[in-house]
């Protein structure tokens, strides 16, 4: 592999740093043979591009995750079993954008499932208790309820109310005299 | 399988991706996805995106699900709208202290906010809750100088002009002051959100109306003070959008000193733009709405710029003015004189730009014939529709020319009329 497709990986690129330019193969014992094959492919495809700066995480309009282009897009299309092992391959050899890729293309396909979608998709236990689940649901249910009673009849018509500053002027007054005749 | 096993850092990156509704669902997928979705630096990040006003005690989850409670009814267009408000503040506050800025409440009363305008909160309407977003954002005007000079009005966060002597200043009213007016005639209520002290009109908002009338639903408009008259600026949200907009492009001119935004569009009805060898003239015009004013007036503000590298002098200097104005009726009045308001401008690259404010008014007909016309705004006057003109100018100075004079175009521009409540549903069953 060319040293401008592994400096993708920061991990390769401190080593390649730490034991200078060799031939000698760099072993990495957490990526397998498949995986690895993928990431190079996504390294060579990005070889030109700029290296993520260490203050990118502060910018938060990085944090859309719509912004995937199309070979990206079409690249990520994996197994789930796959992605999940190319996020962990981004994370220990250091590839950010990678990494945010996965990141990003599983928080797509959690958007807008509900819980039990979300655990059949990605094949994950339940593993609460009955009284753990009840509690859970309760503890975020306020994003799904509609608008409580209380503050539809909250505040009815005319509010006569006036923060001192406003009401003693002579102009407000008017105000309200016209207000109320009308 | 990988998923539910996942190092906590890489859970927390794919969440980090994730909405307030989407993380809720999330944490009740499994055990270690709840400690994702859950993880404070989320919910700290979301408070900041919203600018949450936050004073419970708890998780960072806990306290913006306390805040989420309050601001329940304008959630989802809180972030465009904050967006917008953040933008104007930032705007503003360039370039030194602003009294625009500081006049801002920052964020609502919250409780007020639930209290006074909690009828309105349940309106489904984008608009509506964009408005109410707004208030959340901006809690009305605050006073300046509240102590000592009762007088001092606070800047006027929607422009002000002059008109026949009177400062047209609307205020954005605090939340506390927000009341409701309902127009008898046509069923509309109305949420009276600001208010001018001189002429008396106020910035509303239509909050209620009867079904046939549902179009004007979430206006925002100017209303006279007799509730006959108001200018429609359409939907408050998309409103407020175009007029940041237009403050942070530079359309709407923002003047430093007093911190005011100008009322004048710079294009669209009621402008006028024309260029005559390298002087280009620009007019924008806006509708008075006064109380006993039967025919009509505007105040116009006429900018001219010498524009270097096409004017042919390296300086003019103004002589006399021209003007046609045509009314209503069909009369065209034609006005001739030396000077505008007075002045007799010179313009060059050193000082290439002159601007000034005058008035039109419609006249009052002498049959006093109503014209039974219940869209007419002006039914006993003969108010003018469009004004034209040319200025002359002189190369070098009026004392000492160094060539001919030659006459600058002013272009002509339309008025823009008031609309009549009275006659909105007439409007409508016309079709």
């Amino acid at each position: 592999v060319d040293k401008e497709v592994a400096d993708r990986s920061v991990l390769l690129k401190n080593m390649l740093e730490d034991v200078g330019e060799s031939d000698k193969p760099i072993p990495l014992p957490n990526v397998t043979g498949k995986v690895l094959k993928k990431v190079i492919t996504y390294c060579e495809h990005h070889r030109n591009d700029p290296l993520p700066q260490p203050d990118d995480d502060l910018d938060d309009t990085k944090r859309r995750s719509d912004d995937i282009d199309d070979w990206d897009a079409d690249f990520i299309k994996v197994d789930n079993d796959q992605l999940f092992e190319l996020i962990l391959a981004a994370n220990y050899m250091d590839i950010k954008p990678l990494l945010d890729l996965g990141c990003k293309t599983v928080a797509n396909m959690i958007k807008g499932k509900t819980p039990e979608q979300i655990r059949e998709m990605f094949n994950i236990e339940n593993d609460f208790t009955p009284e753990e689940e009840e509690q859970i649901r309760k503890e975020n249910e306020y994003v799904s309820l509609p608008l409580d009673d209380s503050m539809m009849l909250g505040g009815i018509a005319c509010l006569l109310y006036y923060s001192l500053c406003i009401a003693n002027q002579s102009g407000c007054q008017h105000y309200h005299r016209w207000a109320s005749e009308s | 399988m990988a998923a539910a096993r996942l190092p906590h850092e890489i859970g927390i990156q794919i969440m980090s991706n994730l909405d307030y509704k989407n993380l809720a669902r999330v944490a009740r997928v499994c055990r270690s996805w709840r400690a994702f979705a859950n993880e404070d630096t989320l919910w700290r990040t979301l408070i900041a995106r919203f600018e949450l006003p936050i004073e419970t005690a708890g998780t960072a989850k806990e306290r913006f699900a306390a805040a989420f409670e309050s601001l329940r009814p304008i959630f989802d267009v809180y972030p465009a709208v904050a967006q917008k408000y953040q933008t104007l503040v930032k705007f503003l506050s360039r370039g030194g202290p602003s009294r625009l800025v500081e006049s801002l409440n920052p964020g609502a009363n919250l409780e007020a906010l639930g209290f006074s305008l909690g009828e309105f909160s349940a309106v489904n309407s984008p608009y509506v809750k964009s408005l109410l977003a707004w208030y959340a954002l901006a809690d009305g005007q605050k006073m300046l100088h509240e102590d000592e000079d009762m007088e001092v009005e606070p800047p006027a966060l929607f422009g002000s002009f002059e008109c026949y002597g009177d400062v047209v200043n609307p205020v954005w009213l605090p939340v506390a002051a927000v009341q409701t007016f309902f127009h008898r005639s046509t069923g509309i209520t109305f949420l009276v959100v600001g208010y001018c002290r001189t002429t008396r009109f106020v910035l509303c908002f239509v909050a209620k109306t009867p079904s046939e009338l549902g179009y004007l639903l979430g206006n925002f408009v100017t209303l006279e003070p007799t509730g006959q008259r108001y200018i429609d600026f359409g939907p408050f949200g998309e409103f407020m959008a175009r007029y940041v907009d237009e403050v942070v492009s530079g359309e709407r001119s923002v003047d430093r000193s007093t911190s005011e935004i100008s009322m004048f569009k710079k294009s669209g009805r009621g402008t006028s733009l024309a260029v005559t060898q390298g002087i280009e003239v620009h007019v924008s015009s806006i509708c008075c709405l006064h109380i006993g004013n039967q025919a009509g007036q505007w105040s116009y503000n006429i900018s001219m710029r010498y524009v270097t590298g096409q004017c042919p002098y390296p300086s003019v200097q103004l002589e006399s003015r021209k003007w046609q104005i045509t009314y209503r009726s069909g009369r065209i009045e034609r006005v001739e004189g030396p000077a505008v308001v007075g002045h007799y401008p010179k313009l060059s690259s050193a000082t290439p730009t002159f601007s000034y404010r005058s008035f039109c008014a419609g006249m009052n007909r002498r049959d006093r014939r109503s014209t039974n016309d219940l869209n007419d705004p002006f039914p006993e006057g003969d108010p003018p529709v469009s004004m034209m003109g040319s200025f002359v100018f002189v190369p070098g100075s009026r004392l000492h020319p160094t060539g001919e004079k030659f006459e600058v175009e002013v272009g002509r521009w339309e008025f823009e009329y008031p609309l009549r409540i009275l006659g909105s549903r007439r409007l409508l069953t016309n079709g």
